[in-house]
């Protein structure tokens, strides 16, 4: 590469060499996408983080994914209590419906409505534990490229989080799960019994 | 996987999508090592820096499926932030100031970020932006990021003789600048750069 610095001291030319290290501004990635997004060179996976909702309402989504409690039942549970230990998982997939959001609003008012999902689950005694999954990874595997780029999107969804409940049964778990509004908003869940070993 | 394997799966998962995720990795992965080249192409100024930053990525992302992986990722994302920080320093009105009166540069250009080195009256990085703008280009990708001259010249369109002129005339500036001595010569060669 460099094919003789021999002007400068070794000082001098460590110093030189210095200047290629000075770190971007930390907002610079997130400028950087919000320029390209708003050109239609970037397609955002999560919308409603990604317009730059306050911190509060943030914080009330993120409680959505991870809460856990237990309590009386009522409406968002089927009949009879779920049963301890009957784990069910739900997976949250996005189709293009989450591709695009038309405001912060309406950002908002889908993240609040995850929320109050999770509260109202607490509230009637159901054991909610999830995470949300960040849009990347690396896959792995006979029909991977060793170590590649993750294939995000399966077909037309990308798997956006899960989500461990107790139910009394499977057909509970899916009564549950139909009354999440990730479904209203055109993403679907898919529900899968957890083995106990 | 090879450094160039891995732009190679990401571009290609950028492509196949506009994936998010995948142009973050992109910016992740060679947006420190353009954000000084653009912070010291455009005379110190961040937000100048930011908006060359922000077209270059804008012209990368728009060019990238026709780019033929004759040269590095890297390589290819730097020729682009050279033009889009001459770009934005002249749109700022600064480069020509910059070039033409080195001590108004001194004076007025943002704190750096260079080591103050022994016997210099300012540090190494105002220096830098107080050189002619062909100067600072050479001496920028040559002795600070590394590229041969002939790199060098394929990058700004000049040949490599003329990169090695180039270089000797900057380094003779940055020298006088650092301590505060007559640089001797003239500015004139400096004004060169791509044809």
């Amino acid at each position: 590469m460099i094919d003789e610095m021999r002007d400068w001291s070794p000082e001098e030319a460590a110093a030189l060499r210095a200047l290629a290290t000075v770190p971007p501004p930390a907002d610079l990635e997130d400028r950087l996408v919000d320029a390209l997004a708003a050109r239609g060179l970037v397609r955002r996976r999560r919308p409603w983080l990604a317009w730059g909702l306050p911190a509060a309402a943030i914080a009330l989504f993120v409680a959505g994914w991870a809460v856990g409690s237990r309590g009386p039942g009522g409406p968002l549970v089927p009949a009879g209590a779920p049963a301890p230990g009957t784990r069910y998982a739900l997976l949250f997939y996005e189709g293009p419906a989450f591709d695009t959001l038309p405001s912060p609003e309406a950002s908002g008012t889908l993240a609040a409505e995850y929320s109050e999902w999770a509260r109202r689950a607490r509230a009637r005694g159901i054991t909610v534990k999830g995470e949300e999954l960040e849009p990347r990874g690396r896959s792995l595997g006979a029909e991977s490229e060793a170590g590649g780029a993750f294939a995000t999107r399966e077909g037309d969804e990308v798997l956006g989080g899960f989500m461990i409940v107790e139910a009394a049964s499977l057909e509970a778990a899916v009564e549950l799960a139909r009354t999440h509004p990730h479904v209203r908003h055109g993403g679907r869940i898919v529900v899968r019994p957890v083995v106990d070993h | 996987m090879t450094a160039s394997a891995d732009d190679r799966a990401l571009v290609a998962a950028y492509l196949a999508d506009r994936d998010e995720a995948s142009f973050r990795d992109l910016v992740r992965r060679h947006a420190p090592a353009l954000w000084p080249l653009v912070l010291r192409l455009v005379g110190g100024d961040e937000e100048t820096a930011r908006d060359a930053m922000q077209e270059t990525w804008i012209r990368a992302a728009r060019g990238l499926a026709a780019f033929r992986w004759e040269s590095r990722l890297r390589t290819w994302l730097t020729g682009i932030a050279l033009h889009c920080a001459r770009e934005a320093a002249r749109r700022e009105r600064r480069a020509g100031d910059l070039a033409a009166d080195p001590r108004v540069a001194i004076e007025s250009a943002p704190a750096g970020r260079g080591a103050a080195l022994p016997g210099a009256s300012i540090d190494l990085a105002r220096a830098v932006d107080a050189l002619p703008e062909g100067y600072r280009r050479v001496l920028l990708l040559h002795d600070v990021e590394g590229y041969t001259h002939e790199e060098v010249g394929a990058l700004l369109g000049i040949d490599s003789g003329t990169s090695k002129s180039q270089l000797h005339h900057a380094r003779r500036r940055l020298r006088a600048i650092l301590t505060g001595a007559p640089a001797g010569g003239t500015a004139a060669g400096g004004e060169g750069g791509e044809r």
